[in-house]
């Protein structure tokens, strides 16, 4: 957890890491030793010597067959660090969903609000990472700004970009939608490392091993940076953009972040809702539309629209 | 500070074997040895002053038979120059070794120069007849670029030349463990033979050569030409990393020398020096003169008719 950061990039680093993720600088410490010396390796079950063996990958005794295990090269799975709590109580949330169904329009059925029923209310920390990071991005790119004879005019440049709490979904229960419609509504400053929220709140687990989720978060970066360096590229168009982003400072938390995930029932169809769980303003759900309301609409408009036309015939 | 060829940097030790107590003369390039008594395999360490301790090792993957298949299955493959008798060639003196190796990395920062080719196509008019033609405009380019220049790994041992080591790469360096005794326990682990300098400025050089493949690739436009770059490296990092290297000696013939031939301990990469045939080459050149000869007679002869 305390590790100190990488000398090269001053990215986090994790307890286990052997080298910096980011730029490869290694990690280890060799500890100091005055005398020349031997050393063997003993097997624990009947102390004779004990040899590596290739076929195992592991130290092998050949007397007893025992095998030793070695460190585990570690690729744990990614576990929440910190959990931003329940701000919007079961109850409300209830609420909000009825708030939100008045705020629906009039295309919806009038009956909505009240012949719902709320058959499944699940609070959940949804699980996503958030990173801040530095970037010096280096990037060329042809641009149809100052051309000559060709259409096309090379341009390059060089500039630091700063990335602040960027939050990466890793859930697999909410859609990538709904996480984006989430994420602003949280204030990340609320992360405690202990959960605070409803008791029977269930805690979505990442389903991603370290080393893939680094992955992910280093896609994500560069998309980023690329979407950012494309509007610096000047011109009215542009072709042939390429990064090469240097990381540095990169630090990645994992999050827990609530929401409230609903199942209503309406005349025997079920929809889902999704609610923040520090915001009840913000709700993502299905409604069902009314087509005989529609249909009064359509009917409506298309008389209006005949009664100008004969006015304007006539 | 490069040290000369043949000198060594360290002296031997007599150290007591601590299984059966017996006092063993172990070799200045040798991190583990085998107790002629009591045969356990015994690992040295020596304090850090006088080498390196590794930082990383890459444990052994594959075994002697697998080994020893790769490289008959790599004899048999090569080409119709080859020596015959290289094909029958008796494996001799296999041996699995640690081999000291250097890991680099850096921060490259580079201001770069170039020329930038855009194509362009224009249209003349020459008696009453339109042509397009194409051609490429030239602009002078200039910027800076930085990049993480990793896993650079080059030899730390005088008995496996750099290109040798090259070619049995890459080893899958995400697979690296902490150095840990345990893993050379009953193997031949060399210490490092060649001085750290060399090996730096060995590195280094590689790693210029990845920054200027990095920045060719970088340049804009549909061509470009006359690429220079001043580049430096910061942070620059160097760690002693063992990795294991398979190393057969393919004897064809009573007078030659044995070919040495080593194999990537992981991966099962194969690397030799193969002997050629000067007879069979000899033939398929004077062959090949015949087929030209004999061409140009009968073009020669049907132009006279």
């Amino acid at each position: 957890m305390n590790c100190p950061p990488c000398p090269r990039c001053t990215g986090r680093i994790e307890a286990t890491d052997l080298r910096c993720p980011v730029c490869g600088h290694a990690t280890a410490k060799p500890s100091e030793r005055a005398h020349v010396v031997t050393k063997t390796l003993r097997c624990t079950s009947c102390a004779a010597a004990m040899a590596y063996d290739a076929a195992h990958q592991a130290p092998r005794c050949v007397y007893c067959d025992a095998v030793l295990a070695l460190e585990e090269r570690t690729d744990p799975l990614e576990t929440v660090e910190s959990w931003l709590p329940f701000t919007l109580a079961p109850e409300d949330a209830r609420t909000a969903l009825r708030t939100w169904m008045e705020s629906l329009g009039p295309f919806r059925p009038g009956d909505l609000r009240d012949a719902s029923h709320v058959d499944e209310l699940t609070p959940v920390w949804w699980v996503a990472w958030i990173f801040d990071a530095k970037a010096l991005v280096s990037w060329t790119a042809d641009s149809d700004m100052n051309t000559g004879k060709a259409d096309w005019a090379p341009h390059g440049g060089q500039q630091e970009l700063s990335f602040d709490s960027i939050l990466i979904p890793a859930t697999r229960g909410l859609t990538f939608l709904e996480t984006s419609v989430l994420t602003p509504t949280y204030d990340l400053r609320t992360a405690s490392p202990t959960s605070e929220g409803p008791p029977e709140a269930r805690k979505e687990l990442f389903a991603v091993h370290r080393v893939a989720a680094r992955k992910r978060i280093d896609d994500a970066l560069r998309f980023r940076a690329k979407q950012r360096i494309h509007d610096v590229v000047p011109g009215k168009r542009r072709r042939r953009l390429d990064l090469s982003v240097v990381v540095h400072a990169l630090d990645t938390r994992r999050h827990g972040l609530p929401a409230y995930v609903l199942a209503y029932r309406y005349r025997g169809e079920l929809y889902r809702a999704v609610i923040s769980g520090q915001d009840g303003a913000c709700v993502l759900a299905e409604a069902p539309w009314s087509p005989w309301r529609i249909a009064v609409a359509v009917v409506a408009a298309v008389a209006v629209l005949m009664a100008v036309v004969g006015l304007a015939l006539g | 500070m490069r040290g000369t060829p043949g000198t060594p940097i360290r002296q031997r030790h007599e150290v007591a074997c601590d299984g059966c107590g017996a006092v063993l003369l172990v070799e200045a390039d040798h991190r583990s040895t085998t107790c002629p008594f009591c045969a356990s395999p015994a690992i040295v360490e020596r304090p850090h002053t006088e080498t390196p301790e590794p930082v990383f090792v890459l444990g052994f993957a594959t075994t002697r038979e697998e080994a020893a298949g790769a490289v008959r299955a790599w004899i048999r493959s090569r080409g119709v120059f080859t020596r015959s008798d290289f094909r029958r060639a008796a494996l001799e003196r296999t041996e699995g070794i640690y081999t000291p190796t250097w890991l680099y990395g850096a921060l490259a920062r580079s201001v770069y120069r170039a020329e930038i080719g855009e194509d362009y196509e224009y249209v003349t008019l020459d008696e009453a007849s339109l042509t397009s033609e194409n051609a490429t405009e030239w602009v002078p380019f200039v910027g800076r670029w930085a990049g993480y220049i990793q896993d650079i790994v080059v030899t730390g041992s005088r008995a496996i030349p750099n290109d040798a080591l090259e070619a049995i790469e890459p080893y899958p360096l995400g697979e690296l463990r902490r150095y840990d005794a345990a893993i050379i326990a009953g193997w031949t682990a060399e210490e490092p033979t060649l001085d750290r300098a060399t090996c730096f400025a060995l590195a280094h050089d590689e790693a210029e050569q990845r920054v200027t493949r990095a920045l060719h690739a970088f340049m804009p436009g549909d061509r470009h030409r006359r690429l220079a770059h001043e580049t430096t490296f910061l942070e620059e990092s160097l760690d002693l990393v063992l990795l294991p290297v398979w190393s057969f000696a393919a004897r064809y013939h009573p007078s030659k020398p044995p070919v040495r031939i080593l194999v990537n301990g992981v991966t099962g990469a194969v690397h030799g020096d193969v002997p050629r045939s000067w007879i069979k080459i000899g033939l398929a050149v004077l062959l090949a003169l015949a087929a030209v000869a004999t061409v140009a007679l009968t073009i020669g002869m049907a132009l006279t008719t």
